[in-house]
């Protein structure tokens, strides 16, 4: 038999495990592994290898467990009272935004009114107006940072920083 | 079990405690055995065990339940212990992704059993605890998950965060090692 069948066979034999092969494949490896000793040895490795892996047992410390358990209870719960917390403030924003959206021609024809009856640079009634525009986003700034401060918002752990990577 | 994933995927969102208690009883021996695996040290990977179902609840909003979970939950597990890796143990993330390198940084401290030899009870796991850490952790890591975890090359390549052909040649690779570190046990 030449080199080049054993290797055939070496390739087969582990595809067999990983990707399967065709019938066809099947039955030239079969007939190859009944007359080649080494071939048939390597083949009964593979297997044997991988048997004893399927076969490889853990020991589970229940401790570790209920101690993952308890951690991510926890956490859950500091989650959920993050998001209570934060519900009210979401319905601020999406309120806030929309009543901006709906009024913005109104107060921007009163600023111009506003700033044509003062006798105010165009510059002034304007930046005055996107002052106005900013104010909804200030407050949920101020609100987030109080939140922050007062109930911990983000305290303990956020993305990217738990202990096993900060 | 698309239902099964997308109820998965709502309890995450709500931060259900109720879900986690369930999800941690159904694959805390399957995770612990990879991380084992993967970071050849029970202790480390009981660390990584307790911190992957912290990120779990914390990036739940980002598992959609159209892929496994089983996946999901794995590559979560994955990124930790490289991240752990690259930040605690001063090992670059190629270090612990390139077979050539990892080595060094993975393999269990000589003279000490590593976690698969102490639990070995028969003969053949034995040597199957002595061939396992002398492979590099990539191929470790392929190997469990597809003969353990019985995972497709598919779920396989997207826990690894690498190609589909990558993943195959990783399980050729990987098996073929496995077979010469356990003839090699052998003679």
């Amino acid at each position: 038999m030449s080199r080049d069948t054993h290797e055939r066979a070496g390739r087969l034999i582990n595809r067999r495990h990983i990707e399967g092969l065709s019938p066809a494949e099947r039955q030239w490896l079969d007939a190859h592994l009944e007359s080649c000793g080494v071939c048939a040895e390597r083949a009964h490795l593979t297997t044997e290898a991988i048997a004893s892996l399927r076969a490889v047992a853990v020991p589970v410390n229940p401790a570790v467990v209920s101690m993952a358990k308890a951690r991510a209870r926890m956490r859950a719960v500091e989650l959920r009272r993050r998001d209570e917390r934060l519900r009210p403030l979401w319905i601020a924003c999406v309120f806030s935004c929309l009543i901006m959206l709906l009024t913005t021609p109104y107060f921007w024809r009163a600023f111009e009114w506003v700033g044509q009856a003062m006798r105010l640079p165009a510059l002034v009634w304007q930046a005055g107006f996107l002052l106005w525009w900013s104010v909804p986003a200030t407050v949920a700034a101020i609100a987030l940072l109080w939140l922050e401060r007062s109930g911990g918002l983000f305290n303990g752990r956020h993305e990217g920083a738990g202990p096993l990577e900060g | 079990m698309r239902q099964e994933c997308a109820e998965i995927a709502r309890g995450l969102r709500k931060h259900d405690p109720d879900l986690l208690d369930r999800l941690i009883e159904r694959y805390h021996y399957r995770l612990l055995r990879y991380l084992i695996s993967l970071t050849g040290d029970r202790a480390l990977a009981e660390d990584a065990f307790q911190e992957t179902w912290l990120h779990v609840l914390e990036r739940g909003s980002q598992y959609n339940g159209r892929a496994s979970f089983e996946s999901w939950l794995f590559s979560i597990a994955r990124h930790l212990v490289i991240d752990w890796f690259r930040k605690k143990k001063g090992v670059s993330l190629e270090a612990l992704t390139e077979p050539d390198d990892d080595r060094a940084s993975l393999q269990v401290p000589a003279g000490q059993p590593s976690p698969l030899e102490l639990v070995a009870e028969q003969e053949e796991a034995e040597r199957l605890a002595r061939a396992l850490p002398s492979l590099p952790a990539v191929y470790r890591e392929v190997l469990v998950l597809r003969f353990q975890e019985e995972m497709k090359l598919e779920e396989i390549a997207a826990v690894a965060g690498v190609t589909l052909s990558t993943a195959k040649s990783r399980l050729y690779r990987g098996l073929e090692a496995l077979r010469r570190a356990i003839e090699g046990g052998r003679a």
